[in-house]
């Protein structure tokens, strides 16, 4: 085998084409990690606080609990079905909420936006994190704020107060944490609160109700959106939140994959012009490699591993500087229910050793076709010059 | 003369390596039709904001959405001086029962008047006639039409999404918009209709006031009228102009265009640096040569020509070919697919003329940004270092 320290040195000599190509594949590590992150970041908040157990009861037809509505006396027919899990009292325990979107300026803009807000009728039963401040108590005016908007909107940090409609304004007294579900990017609040609020005494958004075990679900579903009265749908929670993030989850991936593909192309190219230029100047070289008994196979291996070893800098640069993404917050209006949610872009080891992997390919891609060509050069015509 | 000796010599410099300048074109037109990809997407966002009507208002609840105004805040509307015409509509939104995975927005409107606001919805004579005379008919968007197969005098139920209920309708018409800006995608069917099947606390609600101003420049001053009518009553309203609602939407993905506007620049930096390093290349690999030149009296000038023209050669090469591929794939391979598959995420999704220009000129730039450096290399060489050099 040709000696390593031959391929590095080699690469050290050309710094200023070896500089340009790494920085190359660099640009595009980084914009496949960040992607990756995102996507990561995305799936967490939309999905990750999800339980299987958990059916959620909307109105029939309605894509969002923000646009769900239904009556409040069809609760007891929704509880009493079978599969519904009960405590040691025999009661069920059904958490009803109403979710609606309030228009608020938003800090730092000039303009307004959707903030989600949920009137939950027991806040102790949801498994909240409160992070700062305390639990607001139970039927006043005064909210927890997710931490993903927590002062992203006017009123919206400790000790603020939001405005309501009619006049009503909620004093915000926590601030909770939820694993960086989507709640994260809610105001929580007293249900006849909200209800009073917005003029939506004696209704609904939704209902979740805990089943036995996940596998009750197929039943309870069947039994309760067979009463046709009700009018209302079942969804498992995890299913809920597949549906909240639309064709936006989707799109970004297909976007990013498109994005991401065009990139590489580019960037290995990048590559193979390099090598191929460092490969013609190095003929005689490769020659006295080929003559001092150096095998083809050796050759190729040894350029293919000068390739990848060049791509793996710039995969390494651009690796770390994804890493301090972490600290980019990237809000969005969520396209199902019109209000705003935050995600964050995470730098799992799997992420980063993925785009690692993505340079190391582009090197091996980038090089195979001039590593070839070195390794078929004849040693003879090549000292000869 | 000698402009054009040059020229050819900047010309043969680049036929020198065949191969290397297949390749860097090759990894320059990939990374213009991926600019020209991510420029149509911000585009496709943009272009509802950039022909929104701004002597349209539309009022909805203050605060939000989900609360609706009362019926008679139309006809207050109406009475305020600037004012031209007003009307209303809900959103339903709804699935065709023989549908049921698409989304339909359909809008009960009241026709008359609605046809007076929205004067951009083109329908022909006879249709209109039938629309306004059933009060179960419907007028259906052409897209909308396509997509669902839909033709005039077919009936279609379908199930609300948003307002819960169901109602069986006749199409009796298909639109066309005048503007590119509006979706057109909507269903439109008689508002009248809707109410009768509505539970009584939700009865002769509406959830959005339109309303048509003399002019542009009015908009504001009715807009503040509106919401000043409405405050102290016990449902306040947010009036603003299509455009500015348009704008807002577009706040609300400010950092989707944001990130893909970082990625235009950095599918540029990446390229400008492929072509950067085969301009060195060449330059290194005649160094002896261009000292020659400049010992037979070519000026500094001179190679700074020869390099930057070879560099403008691959950069306006590069942005033809680009441009000339980036039509079909952008525009005729993915935008079909996105309107079809995301429709309602990207409606409209074009490659604007302007863009073409743009990226062409782009391309052409990065080629001579790319040779900056060599070409400064290359005049700051003494010539008896390039002359004494063997290689």
């Amino acid at each position: 085998m040709v000696p390593v320290s031959y391929n590095l040195r080699s690469l050290a000599v050309r710094r200023t084409t070896t500089a340009a190509t790494a920085l190359g594949i660099a640009l595009v590590v980084f914009v496949f990690a960040s992607v990756l992150m995102f996507s990561r970041g995305l799936t967490r908040t939309l999905g990750r606080s999800a339980r299987p157990d958990l059916a959620v009861v909307l109105r029939k037809g309605a894509d969002a609990e923000g646009r769900s509505s239904f009556d409040e006396t069809n609760i007891p027919i929704i509880v009493n079905a079978a599969g519904v899990a009960r405590d040691a009292h025999g009661e069920a325990n059904p958490l009803r909420a109403v979710v609606v979107g309030l228009r608020l300026p938003k800090v730092g803009t000039a303009g307004l936006s959707s903030l989600q807000v949920r009137g939950v009728g027991d806040l102790n039963q949801m498994s909240l994190r409160i992070v700062a401040g305390r639990a607001p108590a139970a039927g006043t005016d005064e909210a927890l704020v997710g931490a993903a908007i927590r002062g992203r909107f006017r009123g919206t940090d400790l000790d603020q107060a939001i405005e309501f409609p009619k006049g009503r304004r909620v004093r915000v007294v926590g601030v909770f944490e939820d694993g960086g579900s989507a709640f994260e990017s809610e105001v929580w609040t007293d249900l006849d609160v909200l209800r009073s609020s917005f003029g939506l005494e004696g209704q609904v958004s939704s209902v979740r109700v805990r089943l036995t075990s996940a596998t009750a679900f197929e039943g309870y579903k069947n039994a309760i959106e067979q009463n046709r009265q009700l009018g209302v749908e079942v969804f498992r929670e995890p299913d809920y939140f597949d549906r909240q993030s639309g064709g936006m989850n989707l799109l970004i991936r297909a976007m990013a994959l498109i994005i991401s593909f065009f990139f590489s192309v580019g960037a290995m190219i990048g590559a193979t012009i390099t090598m191929n230029a460092s490969i013609a100047q190095r003929q005689r070289e490769i020659g006295t490699l080929r003559a001092l008994g150096f095998s083809r196979g050796a050759v190729l291996f040894s350029f293919l591993l000068e390739s990848v070893t060049l791509a793996l800098v710039g995969g390494l640069l651009g690796a770390s500087a994804a890493i301090s993404m972490r600290f980019v917050k990237f809000s969005m209006l969520n396209m199902v229910s019109g209000a705003e949610i935050v995600f964050a872009f995470e730098p799992t080891p799997e992420v980063l050793g993925t785009a690692f992997g993505a340079a190391a390919v582009m090197g091996l891609v980038g090089g195979f076709f001039p590593a070839l060509r070195a390794s078929l050069i004849r040693p003879l015509e090549a000292i000869r010059g | 003369m000698r402009a054009v000796t040059l020229a050819a010599l900047a010309v043969r410099g680049i036929l020198r390596n065949k191969m290397r300048t297949a390749l860097t074109v090759l990894a320059a037109v990939f990374a213009l039709v991926a600019f020209v990809l991510l420029r149509t997407i911000v585009d496709a966002y943009y272009v509802f904001a950039d022909q929104a009507s701004e002597d349209r208002l539309s009022t909805r609840h203050k605060v939000s959405a989900a609360v609706p105004l009362p019926m008679r805040y139309v006809d207050a509307v109406r009475g305020l001086p600037g004012v031209r015409a007003a009307t209303f509509a809900t959103l339903v939104g709804s699935k065709a029962t023989n549908h049921p995975d698409t989304f339909i927005p359909a809008l009960a409107v009241e026709p008359a008047s609605f046809l007076e606001v929205f004067d951009e919805v083109v329908v022909t004579a006879e249709a209109k006639a039938a629309w306004l005379e059933d009060r179960q008919g419907a007028l259906v968007a052409e897209a909308l039409a396509r997509k669902l197969g839909l033709s005039v005098g077919e009936r279609v139920t379908l199930v609300g999404t948003r307002i819960n209920g169901e109602w069986q309708l006749t199409v009796r018409g298909i639109y066309s918009t005048a503007r590119q800006a509006s979706s057109g995608s909507e269903l439109l069917f008689h508002w009248a209709h809707l109410n009768e099947t509505l539970s009584p606390r939700e009865r002769d609600h509406v959830r959005w006031v339109f309303s048509r101003v003399r002019g542009a420049t009015e908009a504001v001053g009715v807009g503040e009228a509106i919401d000043r009518m409405f405050e102290q009553k016990d449902v306040p309203t947010l009036t603003m102009s299509e455009k500015a609602v348009q704008l807002a939407a577009l706040a609300g993905v400010s950092s989707i265009l944001t990130s893909v506007d970082v990625a235009s620049i950095v599918i540029l930096a990446i390229s400008m640096l492929v072509l950067g390093n085969t301009i060195a290349m060449g330059v290194r690999e005649r160094v002896t040569e261009y000292a020659t030149l400049r010992a037979l009296g070519f000026a500094s000038r001179h190679l700074a020509f020869l390099i930057l023209g070879e560099a403008l050669t691959f950069g306006f090469v590069a942005g033809a070919l680009g441009v000339a591929l980036s039509y079909p794939v952008v525009e005729l391979g993915m935008g079909r697919w996105l309107e079809q598959n995301m429709g309602n995420l990207v409606p409209y999704f074009r490659v604007d003329p302007m863009t073409l220009v743009a990226t062409l000129l782009i391309a052409i730039l990065v080629g001579l940004l790319a040779a900056g450096i060599p070409a400064i290399q290359a005049i700051r060489s003494p010539v008896i270092q390039g002359l004494r050099r063997t290689g």
